[in-house]
């Protein structure tokens, strides 16, 4: 008996070739998506879920206040915090500072060969109870306890020494002074891609407090309560109550205030399962996602797989109303309408199993371009996830039964006299729910479709924006590893003598790079005014050649004078930076004097805001410092020529002068853009969500245009006796359809706005919305919906009306 | 009014070859009522189709008014048709989902009358074919003698010269049908050009000729007035 219904189901399959492919390829497309795209939320959820103790590990982070509401979040932190709040709150077991050494990256090396080390980090012993790095090789006893130790991880080790096992090797850290000498302790697994915090290579903090030159470029002080470089992550003792934590943490600020070692400020505490989708301080260790884009994301997919069973339901009940028509007309109601609605589950099974299959195919098909796209891990498992299965199980038998069943219900809740009129399907009932999902689908792609719109028109314009500085033909070149300065006028004139090599100029970091590059201080003020309010500005060290060769306009006063003295205390600054002194023009800032760093220091001048970051933040109050010395980049800007030929000129020079330091190079331009990547992914994820929900609405328009045009053949036919025209025949069947999407246009308008005024909250620079991102979405969306009825109205319009009334 | 001469028309199907229309020639004059009988299947319908413009034949030729219109394309036929012809159908074909004002207004809309006087064009006509009272009513509401009346109405809103009835009482009872029959006479008399297909020796008496087919070819024509 079952295989009869399933012989039946698969013989109306192929009978019916055009619907089911439609049906299909709406589902297959639905499934595969919404497969994809939880897989990735699922990856953004899980994030420190390899720390077993994650739950207890906290991040302390500094809000910088004026009044009660808070100006900055930084991510970092004052090092003497993490002790005193174990020896005074007692639900603090453990701390550990971690600190950023040598960003970007740090020289390194292992016997002859140096190299540049990126993710660098010094860390305290308790480190390794709060986060969940098992020792692969080497003892953890007494680990980190001392200076001078590192722990690197398994890939580095492979990448340095070609084997795991390397306990007791030696990594050197060159400098100018005194090379610093690390013993490996201890090869740990790679910091897995789920992480707010990875490292190639660890060193014990005591580094930090005893080697004398580390303490006085870093100023890790135990009793430093100026500045906050390093991140605090502090452990709850078992069974904490966070609530209580944050009360405690409360009383603890204000202590701090009382005795006069924060000011401005308060420490507020940030469980670390929360950083990676919901932090957005300065300073973090990597961009974080966000939570909003992902939940829509979600919504998103869930729509298009809501919308393919919204187009499976309508063709099948149409469909059904149709073969009970052709059953009450053979008079045997009774039985056959519940064979009916069996063979309705069946068939509707049937074609999901039919469309887990062919979604499989498209996950597989399209797999490593999502993994790119959506910035996951290459080696990500998707196959071998249970949820994977799970969800594609509850997609097929939950779809299939749900779909199945409404068709079938539909059937029974009509009397068999009016069946066997057949006039239902023209009941108001029907109708309704039909235009109701058409025009839910519509409002969901035009929404998309006005959204993808936005994003594109604002990444254009931060892109198009005068970033106030030329990053075009640059060639950044990272500092040598040993005896930097002094061979750097060499370098340098090596380089001037090309013809094609318009300038070099030395700064601690370029434009494009993360703040993380930048220093910051919030107590930089006017000296003998005392601040009401405090500010981070940021700092940078740069030469003279560093504002001509970016093209940064000189506002007001001069560029560095090189020679005088004190040449050190010498700082240009930009426009922003001015609001936070009160001075009203550029000009009369020009020789104030500024205290900050127990330095007296004056404005020699004022430049123009420039982006130094993406157009995305908004200009940061900057001071930049005079400086000669070699230590971070140097900038080569070409006035033509190739890429590839400059990067090997600039090679063949500094080998010249650094024979034994390693070549690290990158493209201004190239480094400035890369801010952008994030809001490209955003984009591109979009971009394939509206394609995929505009085929899964068009597919269920013209499915249900083809049911409409059946249905109304005859009639066509009998007017186009009478008179009509082609033209009056296609406006006919067009009609409702418009009419249709008009309701979506009414319905997705306000919505989208709405979205899109919100999403361009989180840019400091943004497009004016105009009616263009609405109408152009609109009429694509129209014209797609005539395009698509149009393969069944055409046809039908054309053909000789005899044909169809013949038929009756 | 209307004079074929010759006239092909075959139907291609797989692998049989039809030929519904073998060299049939007859003519029809301005005011003339004509009736078309023969046994199923001998091209009756096929004959209409053409004449009606619906449909083009394969070989010979046809003048309507004078005019040859065996070579025109769909667009022109069209043309003609909605101005000089009018059909009625043995299964009335009357569109469902409209009223019957509305079904008989139809033809008024594709030749672009505006609509006050399209109302008062259907209403004249309603009166006259006496359904005025059932304008509103939807076709399933009504008998099938009063939906043929609504077909009839529908077929001379527009005035045409030429009415084509295609087994116009084949689904009504005796007195239903004679009603659409007496219709037809009138209408005839009023002018218009009447040709029917019939398989009633009744209803062809209505007629002033009958033309009797077989195989696609005119074997007889008796003339009755
Ligand atoms: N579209 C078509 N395709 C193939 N053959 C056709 C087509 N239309 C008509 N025929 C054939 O042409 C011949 C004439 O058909 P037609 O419908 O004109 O007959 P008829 O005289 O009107 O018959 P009836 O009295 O049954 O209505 C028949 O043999 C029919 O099978
Ligand atoms: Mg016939």
């Amino acid at each position: 008996m079952i295989r009869n219904y399933f012989k039946i189901a698969w013989r109306s399959l192929v009978k019916s070739k055009g619907l089911t492919l439609i049906n299909l390829i709406g589902l297959a497309t639905g499934f595969a998506i919404t497969l994809l795209i939880v897989q990735y939320v699922q990856f953004e959820r899980s994030y420190e879920n390899t720390h077993p103790n994650a739950d207890r590990v906290v991040r302390l982070t500094l809000n910088l206040m004026t009044g009660n509401s808070v100006t900055t979040q930084d991510s970092e932190m004052y090092p003497p915090v993490g002790p005193k709040l174990v020896s005074e709150v007692p639900e603090v077991e453990a701390y550990s500072r971690v600190y950023a050494i040598g960003e970007p990256n740090s020289p390194m090396q292992i016997k002859e060969q140096q190299f540049l080390m990126k993710d660098l980090y010094a860390v305290d012993a308790d480190f390794f109870k709060m986060f969940n790095y098992k020792l692969i090789h080497g003892s953890e006893k007494d680990l980190f306890k001392k200076p001078n130790q590192a722990i690197i991880t398994e890939s580095t080790a492979l990448k340095y020494f070609n084997r795991t096992d390397v306990v007791g090797e030696v990594i050197k850290s060159p400098r100018s002074s005194e090379d610093i000498l690390y013993n490996v302790v201890g090869v740990t697994h790679d910091s897995p891609p789920n992480t707010h915090l990875k490292f190639d290579m660890l060193i014990s903090y005591p580094t930090m407090l005893a080697d004398a030159e580390m303490l006085k470029r870093h100023g890790e002080r135990d009793e430093n309560w100026n500045n906050n470089n390093s991140y605090m992550y502090v452990k709850l003792v078992k069974g904490a109550d966070y609530k209580h934590f944050t009360t405690s943490l409360a009383a603890f600020n204000k202590r701090l205030i009382d005795e006069k070692k924060i000011k401005s400020e308060e420490i507020i505490g940030q469980k670390i399962k929360d950083i990676h989708l919901y932090s957005k301080k300065t300073f973090e260790p990597e961009t974080n996602g966000d939570a909003k884009s992902i939940f829509f994301l979600l919504g998103v997919a869930l729509l298009i797989i809501i919308s393919a069973y919204v187009n499976y339901i309508n063709l099948a009940t149409s469909k059904a109303l149709d073969r009970a028509k052709e059953v009450g007309i053979k008079k045997v109601m009774g039985s056959t309408i519940t064979q009916l609605r069996l063979q309705f589950l069946v068939e509707s099974l049937l074609i999901n199993v039919l469309a887990g299959g062919l979604a499989l195919l498209l996950v597989w098909i399209g797999k490593s371009s999502f993994l790119s796209l959506s910035g996951l891990p290459e080696d990500f498992v998707l196959f071998g996830n249970l949820t994977f299965w799970v969800l594609l199980f509850t997609f097929i038998v939950l779809g299939g039964l749900l779909s199945g069943l409404y068709p079938a219900i539909i059937l029974s809740s009509f009397k068999p006299s009016t069946v066997l009129k057949g006039d239902f399907s023209h009941s108001i009932k029907g109708t309704f729910l039909r235009k109701g999902l058409v025009i839910f689908q519509f409002a969901i792609t035009i929404i998309l479709l006005i959204q993808t719109f936005t994003v594109n028109e604002q990444l254009e314009y931060m892109r198009g924006l005068d970033k106030g500085v030329n990053v075009e033909r640059s060639i950044i070149v990272e500092a040598p590893t040993k005896n930097s300065s002094e061979n750097y006028s060499v370098f340098k004139q090596s380089l001037l003598a090309n013809s094609n090599i318009n300038a070099v100029s030395l700064s601690h970091t370029v434009p494009g790079q993360p703040s993380a590059s930048l220093s910051t201080t919030a107590d930089i003020h006017i000296t003998g005014v005392t601040p009401e309010q405090y500010h981070n500005f940021y700092i940078t060290f740069i030469d003279k050649d560093y504002i001509p060769l970016l093209d940064v306009e000189m506002l007001a006063g001069t560029n560095f004078d090189e020679g005088t003295t004190p040449e050190k205390s010498q700082v240009v600054v930009n426009e922003e930076a001015l609001k936070h002194w009160d001075i009203q023009t550029p000009e009369d800032a020009v020789n104030k004097k500024l205290t900050f760093w127990g330095n007296e220091w004056t404005i020699k001048g004022v430049v123009k805001n420039y982006h130094q970051q993406s157009p995305k933040s908004p200009f940061l109050p900057m001071i930049h410092i005079f400086n000669n010395n070699f230590r971070s980049l140097a900038t080569v800007q070409f006035n033509g020529g190739s890429s590839g030929d400059n990067v090997a000129q600039v090679k063949e020079n500094f080998n010249a002068v650094y024979p034994e330091a390693p070549f690290s190079y990158f493209f201004m331009d190239q480094e400035y853009n890369k801010q952008f990547e994030a809001d490209d992914r955003f984009k591109n994820v979009f971009m394939i969500l509206t394609a995929f929900s505009i085929l899964v609405a068009c597919l269920g328009l013209l499915g249900l245009a083809s049911f409409s045009v059946e249905k109304r053949r005859k009639e066509i036919g009998i007017r186009k006796v009478i008179g009509a025209s082609t033209t009056n025949i296609l406006i006919l069947l067009s009609k409702d359809f418009v009419k249709t999407v008009m309701l979506s246009v009414l319905l997705s308008v306000p919505i989208s706005y709405l979205l899109i005024q919100n999403w361009l909250k989180n840019f400091a620079f943004k497009i004016d919305l105009h009616l263009w991102l609405f109408i152009l979405p609109i009429l694509l969306v129209f014209g797609l919906v005539l395009l698509s009825i149009s393969i069944k109205t055409v046809k039908t319009a054309i053909a000789n009306p005899i044909k169809s009334l013949r038929t009756e | 009014m209307i004079k074929i001469t010759n006239l092909e028309k075959y139907y291609k199907t797989e692998e049989v070859q039809t030929i519904a229309l073998n060299k049939l020639s007859f003519e029809v004059k301005q005011g003339e009522f004509a009736a078309i009988m023969g046994p199923s299947g001998c091209g009756k319908s096929t004959l209409l189709n053409i004449l009606g413009l619906l449909d083009d034949p394969d070989g010979g030729s046809y003048l309507f008014n004078g005019i040859e219109v065996a070579g025109y394309n769909e667009r022109k036929r069209a043309q003609l048709r909605k101005h000089n012809i009018g059909f009625v159908f043995q299964s009335f074909n009357l569109i469902d989902e409209l009223s019957v004002f509305e079904n008989v207004e139809l033809p008024l809309i594709y030749t672009g009358v505006k609509p006050a006087e399209r109302k008062e064009r259907v209403h004249a006509v309603l009166e006259k074919m006496q359904i005025m009272h059932r304008r509103k009513h939807f076709p399933q509401q009504l008998s099938g003698g009063q939906q043929q009346r609504v077909a009839v109405a529908r077929a001379v809103v527009n005035n045409p010269k030429l009415i084509l009835a295609d087994e116009p009482t084949g689904n009504l009872d005796s007195s239903n049908g004679n009603e659409v029959m007496d219709l037809l006479t009138e209408l005839n008399e009023a002018g218009t050009t009447i040709i029917m297909v019939t398989h009633s020796e009744h209803d062809a008496k209505f007629s002033h000729r009958i033309i009797r087919m077989l195989d696609g070819q005119k074997v007889t024509e008796n003339v009755l007035v």
